[in-house]
């Protein structure tokens, strides 16, 4: 790491065309301690990918032989397929809703600045670092009294205020770039608020409203902790399916569920990614003189 | 969710253009008031009352058989304390807060000075490594290591050949190795954000006079980090603290931790305000966290 630094000073020759150095042994203790923890942080996913291709009919560490029945398993398995659909549509349902409130209040939030809006933004970020199970069990406690327990609905109440920070981080973030002189301009040449919310202000945040979206649908996707407490026999998601099995029944099957739980999350790594290097070459764009 | 209409209305209703570089600050409240009206009808609901009720549930009465009665009284914390089990997960739950967030920060360090300070290449392979594991449900990822930790996998036998009288599945061990990889990732960012945010000319301009790689690290590089540090230990301190899914099917019921006697007092005792007060004394050991935080930031800020 950091080699090239250490040699700035002593030398001060105009500098010679760059030459690759022999590893220090710095670089190669550190080269093969982030390999172990990289090899840390990619086993147990790489050992469910494993695990989902044994030939056995329990599961394997290591698997023995290679067969993709229990990948034809989970389509006959009928709880994987409904909490897979339902865990797809509270994902987008909570996305959109999330969306749809956080935008106008990270709006509000960033342009009407005061100390009660900074407070209200403490307050919608905060389901971040406060216990979910305590909000798991509130909920819980509200909804079975007025029966929406085990419903879709509460699912998705309990969805949008555990992703509603991400998006409205992810707005906030792309707001407080924007020039405010542009909103100011748009106005004095007589366009309405709308209007100038419309065309100047989301078109210029379109990127971290996209990158909020995403955050959102994945944490829901994944959400499984709140939920557990709000689950009914009407409303299991994949994350609370693939709990329960694993608790009292787990077989080759939950891991080929999971490991298409896997590669969906692989995906979305790489879109993230690829929308944060974007985000990143139109900044430095803006900032060339 | 039937709130989300009423965003659009109001803010038509704000008169235009004759106020455009100051507007009076009563209209400026109620633009304001009417764009975050959704988001807050949305959190009183979801957030603030299912909060405010385990705060009172946890001060309400229950007798087996019976159920839940509406009371004022502490016998529930009093309940939590008195019995061994709960206590004792109390203790446990700490402990496993604070190993997790000791090895996240070791084993997130060096990651976060590789992808900061390490080759140029390695960047987007490594942050790739480091968002992984958060973009990856807990149920998978626990479920992996359940595998991964058994009796009849490599590690389990590897110390069980050497003598080494470990056992990880279904132990404190087990529940701490997969919480460290849940919640590494918390430290790791928070880390890459202070490194990067270091000015690199204090670091040249110590190597430039001499010093050597070790002695730049500890007395330039790592004391502007330990900001990102706190932050990260106590974001991975409290995410542990709160973690079900982990303890719950790695601890296999041997391992209790606050959350997972929540779960259980929900799931089959159901005895609501004794799983309340539980939820309370977590939330309060979040809060004071956070504020010894503020705090450690605020007085290191005053210098």
């Amino acid at each position: 790491m950091a080699d090239t630094h250490t040699t700035v000073a002593t030398d001060m020759r105009p500098p010679t065309p760059r030459k690759r150095r022999p590893f220090s042994t710095g670089s190669v203790v550190m080269g093969v301690v982030v390999t172990l923890i990289c090899l840390f942080i990619a086993a147990p996913l790489v050992v469910v990918a494993l695990a989902s291709v044994t030939e056995t009919g329990y599961l394997t560490f290591p698997p023995q032989g290679f067969s993709m029945r229990w990948y034809q398993q989970i389509l006959d398995t009928p709880g994987f397929v409904d909490a897979f659909v339902t865990s797809l549509q509270l994902a987008a349902v909570t996305t959109v809703i999330s969306v749809l409130i956080c935008v106008p209040a990270a709006y509000a939030i960033n342009r009407y600045s005061s100390r009660t809006t900074r407070s209200l933004e403490q307050v919608f970020l905060s389901p971040l670092i406060l216990p979910a199970v305590v909000l798991g069990l509130g909920l819980l406690f509200v909804l079975s009294r007025t029966g929406w327990s085990g419903t879709f609905e509460g699912g998705v109440l309990a969805h949008v205020i555990i992703a509603s920070p991400f998006v409205i981080r992810a707005v906030l973030a792309g707001m407080r770039r924007i020039d405010p002189r542009l909103e100011e301009a748009s106005r004095s040449l007589g366009a309405g608020p709308l209007r100038t919310f419309f065309r100047v202000v989301v078109p210029s945040i379109g990127g971290s409203i996209v990158s909020g979206a995403v955050f959102a649908f994945v944490v829901s996707f994944d959400e499984a902790v709140v939920t557990l407490f709000i689950t009914g026999p009407d409303f299991v998601t994949l994350p609370v399916a693939i709990f329960t099995y694993v608790q009292y029944s787990a077989d080759p099957t939950v891991a080929a569920a999971s490991t298409v739980l896997v590669a969906m999350s692989l995906v979305m790594v790489c879109l993230v990614m690829w929308l944060g290097s974007g985000e990143e070459r139109r900044e430095q764009k803006r900032n060339r003189p | 969710m039937t709130q989300v209409a009423t965003q659009a209305g109001p803010v038509n209703a704000e008169p235009q253009r004759q106020d455009d570089v100051a507007p009076e600050r009563g209209v400026r409240g109620r633009v304001a008031l009417a764009l975050l009206v959704p988001m807050l009808g949305v959190f009183a609901v979801g957030f603030l009352v299912p909060l405010g009720t385990v705060a009172r549930f946890s001060f309400n009465d229950y007798e087996p058989g019976v159920g839940q009665t509406s009371a004022w009284t502490v016998s529930q914390y009093s309940a939590v304390f008195s019995s061994p089990t709960d206590s004792g997960a109390i203790l446990r739950t700490f402990e496993l807060g604070l190993i997790t967030a000791v090895i996240s920060a070791l084993l997130s360090y060096p990651l976060a000075l590789a992808i900061t300070r390490g080759p140029r290449w390695a960047r987007t392979p490594l942050t790739a490594m480091v968002m992984m594991p958060l973009l990856v449900s807990v149920v998978v990822k626990t479920f992996g290591w359940q595998i991964l930790l058994s009796s009849e996998a490599f590690p389990q036998k590897t110390l069980d050949a050497l003598g080494i009288p470990v056992k990880l599945l279904f132990t404190q061990t087990g529940v701490s190795i997969g919480l460290v990889h849940t919640y590494m990732p918390f430290m790791a960012l928070s880390l890459i954000t202070a490194l990067a945010a270091i000015d690199r000319r204090t670091e040249e301009a110590a190597a430039s006079l001499g010093s050597s790689r070790w002695r730049v690290f500890w007395t330039i590089t790592f004391p502007q980090s330990i900001n990102g540090l706190i932050a990260g230990f106590v974001l991975t301190f409290a995410a542990s603290m709160s973690a079900l899914v982990t303890p719950q099917l790695l601890g296999g019921g041997r391992v209790p931790t606050v959350v997972t006697s929540i779960f259980r007092q929900v799931e089959t005792v159901q005895n609501y305000p004794y799983g309340a007060a539980l939820g309370i004394l977590l939330l309060a050991a979040t809060l004071a966290l956070l504020f010894v935080q503020s705090a450690v930031l605020g007085r290191r800020e005053r210098g």
